[in-house]
């Protein structure tokens, strides 16, 4: 299993694609973060002085997990656009191992990027609020944002993996996870709240804990958001354990 | 059957019917070959005749829907390293266009527990030590052919086995190739390629084992399908009714030529000179291999 973990590992970061989409979780996040400091006070939106807005702030990297789901959805199937596939179980025909050294790979460095991603949240809030009236975020607070945050980017890594490999089309895969985060669940959060926080996205902001003062939706709590993201990760990672060991790859 | 007496590679009763919606292809059916170790094998037929879904089942990429393939009875799912007992090339797909052909070559090493080292042993023998920094992407089709051909021999295989090894390589390459692959079957190891071009590999293998629209119709040695040809004599003549008569074989006439089977340079020459014929031209079509595949497979119009 370690020699799969690092041939995955190899996989990743001998090309370059990894950078593009981690630079634009980086950004994504410091473009919120900036965004919403600059309407801070307007637009319903609560001011710098109101801590909920500041959690907010240095959650500012839930709005990159999207990439971080793409990053997973990259992975699992480039190896079916570039025909690699067929050396990765050749190498090691007992697929399902393949897969779990991908999941536990890409949670890996799913949870780095989420690292990262807080990180930048955390300098970019720092340096936003700075010289301007604004509420103090208590240390346990920041630490629970930014375990959240690791586990959210971890969780979403894993999910877009094993979506990829049940997907296999790498065109089908990044336009669907488009269509979903950006359009599905952002129109079930605002049209049917009460359903919109039981999809990964509801269980992503409930876990970061930050965004309900934005609609007046109420996210499940810390705690079951975790769980309710853990049960989504078991189903399609369950899922793609048991339909991806059985297919032809022609 | 142990490693250092090589590798049998059996296919016993395969046959595979893909579902296409309500459709059923059937793509292989009830195939049996064995390619031996310390002989090149080709694997032939036109292109659709099921070759590469063949391989593709022998190694379990794609699931058979009755019979099975082993390697020294052992199925390829079943082998502890299978990298280092088989070796594959199945095109010059399966390469990341921003992947280097070296750091291509580590993953799948890395992936095997194979030492880096041998990267560089195997970049060597396909003539790529020159690219191995160049990205999979920037690769010519024989290039890619080439790197393809590397990862297959990264274990230091007892069997290769190699989907159209030579499509995409110019003459030169073909020729290096083939050198390469007598040379692997000289030490032992079990070669079994495929091409649907029997011309290409013709001087490089040893047993043939021909296919037609999913079905085997013919595995024999090369040296036994030559013998199956049948050698045609060529005549011009501005009297060609005169080889009515000849009865050392079949003839054929179409205008002043006269093409005649089954029968040899010097009964004709010999028939033509008892009749006091006269000859301008008499040749013998020597090597009919090509038309003989053909028929086989059934993709010429005779």
């Amino acid at each position: 299993m370690f020699k799969q973990m690092r041939a995955e590992w190899y996989k990743v970061f001998t090309t370059k694609t990894w950078m593009g989409i981690v630079l634009a979780a980086f950004v994504f996040t410091a473009m919120t973060v900036f965004g919403y400091v600059q309407i801070a006070g307007t637009l319903g939106i609560p001011t710098l002085e109101d801590v909920r807005l500041m959690n907010l702030l240095y959650g500012g990297s839930a709005t990159g997990v999207a990439l971080a789901l793409i990053l997973g959805v990259v992975g699992a199937t480039a190896e079916y656009r570039y025909g690699t596939v067929d050396h990765t179980y050749l190498v090691e025909p007992k697929r399902s191992r393949v897969l779990v050294a991908k999941l536990v790979v890409h949670a890996i460095i799913g949870s780095l990027v989420g690292l990262a991603s807080f990180g930048i949240a955390f300098a970019t809030t720092t340096a936003a609020v700075s010289g301007k009236a604004h509420a103090e975020v208590s240390t346990s607070s920041l630490i629970e944002i930014g375990l959240a945050t690791v586990a959210a980017f971890a969780i979403y890594t894993m999910l877009g993996v094993a979506f990829g490999s049940l997907v296999r089309n790498q065109l089908v895969g990044v336009a669907a996870t488009f269509g979903w985060i950006f359009i599905f669940e952002r129109l079930m959060v605002v049209f049917t709240p009460d359903l919109g926080k039981w999809l990964p996205g509801g269980a992503v902001n409930g876990l970061f804990g930050v965004t309900a003062i934005m609609n007046g939706q109420e996210y499940l709590p810390r705690n079951e958001s975790a769980l309710l993201l853990l049960a989504y990760g078991v189903i399609l990672i369950g899922a793609c354990l048991i339909v991806t060991p059985k297919r032809d790859i022609n | 059957m142990t490693a250092s007496s090589g590798t049998l590679v059996e296919v016993k009763n395969l046959s595979k019917v893909f579902s296409r919606g309500k459709e059923e292809v059937r793509a292989v059916t009830d195939l049996s070959f064995v390619a031996k170790p310390g002989r090149v094998t080709g694997f032939l037929g036109p292109n659709g005749a099921g070759k590469t879904t063949s391989l593709r089942c022998l190694l379990e990429l794609v699931t058979p829907s009755s019979g099975l393939a082993t390697f020294n009875g052992q199925q390829y799912s079943e082998l502890e390293n299978p990298a280092k007992l088989v070796g594959v090339s199945l095109g010059f797909t399966g390469l990341h266009p921003g992947r280097s052909a070296y750091k291509h070559l580590l993953v799948y090493a890395t992936a095997a527990g194979i030492e880096e080292k041998r990267i560089d042993e195997v970049l060597e023998l396909v003539g790529l030590t020159n690219a191995k920094n160049r990205k999979a992407g920037s690769f010519s089709t024989g290039m890619k052919q080439r790197l393809s051909l590397a990862t297959a021999l990264l274990g230091d295989p007892e069997v290769l086995i190699l989907d159209e090894p030579v499509n995409g390589l110019d003459p030169e390459g073909i020729v290096e190739i083939r050198h390469l692959l007598r040379n692997l079957a000289a030490q032992g190891k079990t070669v079994l390629l495929s091409s649907h071009v029997l011309s290409e590999v013709q001087q490089t293998v040893d047993d043939v084992v021909i296919i037609a629209k999913g079905k085997k119709v013919k595995q024999c040695t090369l040296q036994e399908l030559i013998e199956d040809t049948r050698p045609v004599i060529h005549v011009v003549t501005p009297t060609p009714e005169k080889f009515n008569s000849f009865a050392g074989g079949q003839v054929n006439l179409a205008g002043d030529r006269v093409s005649i089977y089954d029968t040899s340079l010097a009964k004709v020459g010999n028939f033509a000179f008892t009749n006091n014929i006269e000859l301008h031209e008499l040749s013998e079509e020597l090597l009919d291999l090509e038309q003989v595949f053909l028929e086989l497979t059934g993709d010429r119009n005779v």
